[in-house]
């Protein structure tokens, strides 16, 4: 985590240009509150330990990079901002949101299978419930030494199974190099000394 | 005729460290080909035109750019097999001289290290280092090719020298089996490795090779004479003329000095040497001089090697033959999968009854015709019979695996057969007969001559099969198969009809399975004066 990062998130949560104060209720998410955000309890802020952020009515234009890697956040209530436009890739690394609101122009990232339910009220969007991009989508990967890992909306990534490495994920486990060497070269002395003495030892120098 | 009591520990010795060494060489080679379809994989990246998904991470699937996908490779390993096979071709040629002039053993030892070094340089030292190259991979394997053809001739050499001609039919037809032994090692290698990555397998492949050539430096005595025993074929006190091996026979009724064909290296009938150059002088004179000399023969020119009696007829011979037997057993898997739909597992295991076939036909056949004394009256006859066999195994009986596997063998036991007894036994002889037998060091240049023209027709067969069956399909295929055997009986004919007229004035012959061909004691034989092409045996 950067600190650029960090300053980020502080600078969101203790976000005082709002028109009302945050509506998160964070004991149900185990958090406890920081300014608009709650986080984890007994955790310090940062992107992978914030639960929840209210940005309602905050004047946000631009909502890009603000919400990288926030794996656990839940809650993220964003109406009430003058938001041109959405992306994708403005919610990489957000995976768990179970409730996402956007201003009424915009659609819920991903498109509306990526969640349980979009519901179109009159002053926002609501998404719920999102779900896993390589569930919905089945994605598959390119071997069986993989598997699909989500990394945003409509965003997927294929990692090595656990014990596979490598490009391609092709290698398995670690071969015992040092060992090989060792053994080798001690076979090789035995042999190459027994078959000396039992062949060439009464060779005539010429 | 030998007996048992001539072998000794070194003769069991030098059988198993050739036949190691060999099959070590073969090793590395089914290695490469065991791992082509995942260094393919390794050279190119996931995404490609074809592909829907853009998979990520780009490190794990998509930063490697050798090739624009899996496919692209293909031509390009097609490529590296084609330069192996040529520089091969050439380096026996250039090998088989080497092995006549400088000392066998060192030659081996170094072929096998150096080649170890090219190997694992190609396949580990380039993937550890991640340098892909498509250039230098070229360079390293064409010197791979070169440096592993100085197996064959010295090898086949090394056993010539000690398994004299009575015996040398069964001996190396059990003795080829190192090829087939070879493939299966590399292949066993290989599978257990190849889940550690590729490079893995080349290590282990390039290690073994390299450890068999320091094994040879130290332990492998090339020739009875470093010891002090004598050459297998000098314990007959008979003529030399007598018991010139009978590869052919018109021509080695001793008048080659006579028509000043290269008179240096050869001696005339009447056992007398032309120019004092050669080191060995009258072969009449006793045993008890040449097992003393200690200085090796002078090695025989590449022309004069050539023009050995039945050297150009039985390379030109084994080109033919050897363009069915590898294209064969090269295109086995292909032409199953294509035919029948079996996998290329199925397909490569059932390759293996090719092989067997092969061995038991070169050892039976060995066998025979050291009874017999003569090899082209084997050959022949089995050659002619391969061209039914090769027609039935097209056919639909083979459709079974048992079946197939069994035609297979049989397949195997005929062209395998005779291409085994040909690449070794017969070159051996080719290599020690009656000009050169004791005079002159011929045999690695023998055998390099042999295999060498025999790899140029497996080259051209690499060529040819494609073409034919992109063309005119598998049945074509298998027409020029057909056609190729009966050159090859063709171009053996001259010889296989003075053998069978020599085998024929052979009055008073007696055949027993012990003794093999033997003549009623005649007073004949004794009389320099006569003017005959006859040969008679011990």
């Amino acid at each position: 985590m950067t600190v650029g990062a960090k300053s980020t998130i502080s600078t969101l949560c203790e976000m005082k240009s709002c028109e009302s104060p945050s509506i998160l209720d964070c004991s149900h998410l185990n958090s406890s509150v920081s300014g608009r955000c709650c986080v984890k309890e007994k955790e310090t802020l940062s992107p992978s330990t914030v639960t929840g952020i209210d940005l309602i009515g905050c004047h946000l234009t631009n909502i890009s990079r603000l919400f990288h890697s926030m794996g656990h956040l839940v809650f993220l209530y964003l109406h009430k901002n003058n938001i041109s436009d959405i992306d994708v890739d403005d919610f990489t690394g957000v995976n768990e949101l179970k409730n996402l609101t956007l201003p009424p122009n915009l659609s819920c990232p991903g498109g509306h299978i990526l969640w349980d339910k979009e519901i179109n009220h009159s002053d926002m969007v609501e998404c719920v419930e999102e779900q896993s991009t390589c569930k919905v989508f089945n994605v598959t990967c390119p071997n069986s030494n993989s598997y699909c890992s989500d990394v945003g909306p409509r965003v997927t990534e294929c990692l090595c199974s656990p014990g596979y490495h490598g490009y391609k994920c092709l290698r398995k486990d670690h071969f015992p190099t040092a060992t090989f060497v060792v053994g080798i070269c001690v076979s090789t002395v035995v042999v190459s000394a027994f078959l000396w003495i039992t062949q060439r030892r009464k060779v005539k120098k010429h | 005729m030998a007996n048992c009591a001539t072998y000794t520990h070194h003769h069991v010795a030098v059988f198993l460290l050739t036949f190691l060494s060999y099959a070590f060489f073969h090793a590395t080679r089914k290695t490469f080909s065991n791992v082509k379809s995942t260094i393919s994989d390794e050279w190119s990246p996931s995404f490609h035109n074809d592909t829907v998904n853009y998979t990520k991470p780009d490190h794990i699937w998509n930063s490697r750019h050798l090739f624009n996908s899996r496919k692209d490779a293909e031509p390009y390993l097609g490529v590296l097999d084609a330069v192996f096979m040529i520089s091969y071709a050439v380096g026996l040629y250039i090998s088989g001289m080497i092995g006549d002039r400088l000392n066998m053993r060192l030659v081996l030892s170094f072929g096998m290290c150096s080649s170890a070094v090219m190997v694992f340089v190609f396949g580990v030292v380039f993937e550890w280092a991640h340098f892909y190259n498509k250039y230098v991979y070229v360079i390293i394997w064409i010197l791979n090719g070169l440096l592993q053809s100085t197996g064959w001739p010295t090898v086949v050499a090394i056993m010539g020298n000690w398994f004299g001609r009575h015996s040398r039919g069964l001996v190396l037809g059990i003795w080829s089996a190192c090829a087939s032994v070879g493939n299966i090692i590399g292949a066993f290698l290989v599978s257990g490795v190849l889940d550690y990555g590729y490079d893995y397998a080349f290590l282990l492949t390039s290690s073994v090779l390299f450890a068999g050539g320091v094994i040879n430096f130290f332990g492998l005595v090339s020739t009875p004479k470093e010891i002090g025993l004598s050459l297998p074929d000098e314990d007959s006190t008979v003529h030399p003329k007598e018991y010139s091996v009978v590869v052919n026979e018109g021509e080695s009724n001793g008048n080659l000095s006579d028509d000043g064909d290269d008179p240096s290296r050869l001696i005339n009938n009447r056992g007398v040497v032309d120019n004092e150059d050669a080191p060995l002088l009258n072969p009449v004179v006793t045993r008890s001089d040449s097992v003393l000399s200690d200085d090796r023969p002078a090695a025989i020119g590449f022309c004069s090697a050539l023009c050995l009696p039945g050297v150009a007829l039985y390379a030109l011979a084994y080109a033919c033959l050897k363009l069915v037997n590898y294209s064969f057993f090269f295109w086995l898997p292909y032409y199953l999968h294509n035919k029948y739909g079996w996998k290329e597992t199925v397909a490569d295991d059932i390759s293996i009854w090719y092989d067997v076939g092969g061995i038991i036909g070169g050892t039976i056949f060995g066998f025979v015709s050291d009874r017999f004394q003569h090899r082209s009256v084997i050959v022949i006859p089995m050659l002619l019979l391969g061209i039914p066999a090769l027609f039935i195994y097209n056919s639909d009986l083979s459709s079974t695996l048992t079946m197939n596997g069994l035609l297979m063998a049989v397949v195997g036991f005929f062209i395998g057969g005779v291409a085994n007894l040909v690449s070794a036994a017969i070159s051996a002889d080719l290599g020690k007969q009656g000009p050169v037998q004791g005079n002159s060091e011929a045999l690695a240049t023998v055998t390099g001559i042999v295999d060498g023209t025999g790899s140029v027709g497996a080259a051209i067969g690499q060529i040819l099969v494609p073409l034919i069956q992109d063309g005119l399909g598998w049945k074509s295929v298998f027409y020029l198969f057909m056609l190729m055997t009966l050159l090859t009986a063709l171009c053996i004919l001259p010889l296989f009809i003075r053998e069978v007229r020599d085998l024929c004035r052979q009055k008073r012959v007696r055949f027993s399975w012990y003794k093999g061909v033997s003549s009623v004691p005649t007073h004949r034989a004794r009389d320099p004066g006569v003017q005959d092409s006859d040969q008679y045996f011990d």
